[in-house]
């Protein structure tokens, strides 16, 4: 999937959406989830991102990979999905008070799920440093990518990412300490 | 000097979860949609989690939906914002919240999902302009229906590089619907619109003796609403910086007395 071979699309085409899905369905999911922690989010997330792009193919224009033109997508919908996410959370809230002490569903499928501590760690940081750290590492964005794709100054990236590594290597530690003790 | 990266940067290459969580099931699911006609009007999309649904239940019933629409006018590989459609229904009608006169009513209309929203092309009243940056605006405008239904809309507009003229990069609206004006009487209708690092929060005032709209945030930073009329009534809009997760809302009257009671 290059970028001319989708710029060239005037019509939506569903071979072209497969092929789409295939390359990166997984890592538009993943983006949701590191935005939203909820897989529930992240399914209906990855939907509308995927039937937004079918219909707009002819709005790509080849200024932006594929990749970060999708993560665009995703980030806009990801935003209001956790918008209205804390709209019901705020009307539940006021209509029947839920205070949930303890660890979620969501937290304890993180727990059980993730394929590393690091991983774990990721998923503690605050979305803003966990969003940057994951573009940079995990998506290989460049600073002036993730500064375009966040629309915030390439300073403020690489200050979130001095910020998120700081952290991590505290969490890390953290956990280490944790094993030691257990041990 | 490029920096190096730390020994774990390697392991977040991988996956972070044991499964494949894009399954064939859900990429099937999709192509089904895309090979359906784009739906016009109500994009409904039950709510699964079974814990929210007891809790609807519990609150009798709210009809509630997100908000986004867009049409990519711009030019620009602008990202459509979708709308966070979802609806939820329990009983076979809506029925209104358990409501108090004294209560400031926060609740969310219908959206309208379709990729090229009617009212978008069609004449608007323009309520509002808020400059956000330097380069950067939203215009806001509202289009009053024959059924007495109404959009509210967000251009977005940013000034690229050196150019110094605006450039559209997207639009959002939601829509209220008239057959549901019940449920907000004596109060505020509350709605949000997200783009780019903004936020706007806005609907429409109902409340003749609300002559402010205040948004406080968890660490007491306060936003005051514009409050501003045209043909198609009386709005309310904040912009604020960044996703809030969190807020208290609140209508005072001309002597800055609270109306009803916040609601957060």
């Amino acid at each position: 999937m290059d970028k001319q071979d989708l710029a060239s699309l005037v019509n939506p085409d569903p071979e072209t959406l497969g092929r789409l899905m295939d390359r990166y369905g997984q890592d538009i999911w993943n983006y949701a989830y590191f935005l939203t922690k909820n897989r529930a989010m992240s399914d209906d997330i990855a939907q509308d991102v995927f039937i937004s792009a079918y219909r707009n193919f002819s709005g790509f224009r080849q200024e932006s990979s594929v990749k970060t033109w999708l993560l665009r997508i995703a980030r806009n919908v990801s935003f209001n999905y956790r918008n209205a996410a804390f709209f019901r959370r705020a009307l539940l809230m006021d209509v029947v008070s839920p205070t949930q002490p303890g660890r979620s569903a969501e937290q304890d499928y993180l727990e059980r799920e993730a394929t590393s501590e690091i991983w774990r760690s990721v998923m503690r940081l605050p979305v803003k440093l966990r969003e940057t750290l994951v573009l940079h590492a995990k998506y290989e964005l460049s600073v002036a990518e993730i500064a375009d794709l966040l629309r915030i100054p390439e300073g403020t990236v690489k200050s979130r990412l001095f910020g998120a590594r700081r952290r991590m290597e505290s969490l890390l530690k953290e956990e280490r300490e944790h094993e030691a003790y257990q041990s | 000097m490029k920096p190096i990266n730390p020994e774990w940067y390697e392991a977040l290459k991988g996956e972070p979860l044991r499964e494949r969580t894009f399954t064939d099931a859900l990429a099937a699911s999709i192509q089904e949609r895309a090979a359906r006609p784009p739906v016009r009007g109500t994009a409904s999309r039950r709510l699964a989690a079974a814990g929210l649904t007891a809790a609807l239940a519990a609150a009798s019933a709210i009809c509630y939906d997100g908000l986004l629409d867009t049409s990519d006018r711009a030019g620009h590989d602008a990202a459509p914002v979708q709308a966070a459609s979802a609806d939820l229904i329990v009983g076979s009608s809506f029925q209104p919240l358990p409501y108090d006169d004294n209560r400031i009513t926060v609740r969310f209309s219908q959206s309208i999902t379709d990729d090229h929203l009617p009212a978008v092309e069609a004449p608007h009243n323009a309520l509002l302009e808020r400059q956000t940056e330097d380069r950067a605006k939203f215009e806001f405008w509202t289009v009053r229906k024959e059924d007495g239904s109404y959009v509210f809309g967000a251009d977005y507009y940013v000034k690229e590089n050196d150019a110094q003229d605006w450039q559209p990069r997207g639009t959002a609206t939601f829509t209220e619907q008239a057959d549901e004006s019940s449920l907000s009487k004596g109060g505020l209708i509350s709605h949000s619109l997200g783009y780019d690092d903004y936020t706007v929060f806005a609907g429409q005032v109902l409340d003749p003796n609300a002559e402010t709209v205040r948004l406080t945030d968890r660490k007491g930073n306060r936003t005051e609403a514009t409050i501003v009329r045209n043909a198609d009534g009386r709005f309310w809009v904040a912009v604020v910086y960044g996703r809030p997760d969190g807020y208290t809302l609140q209508a005072l009257d001309r002597d800055g007395e609270p109306l009803g009671s916040p609601v957060r």
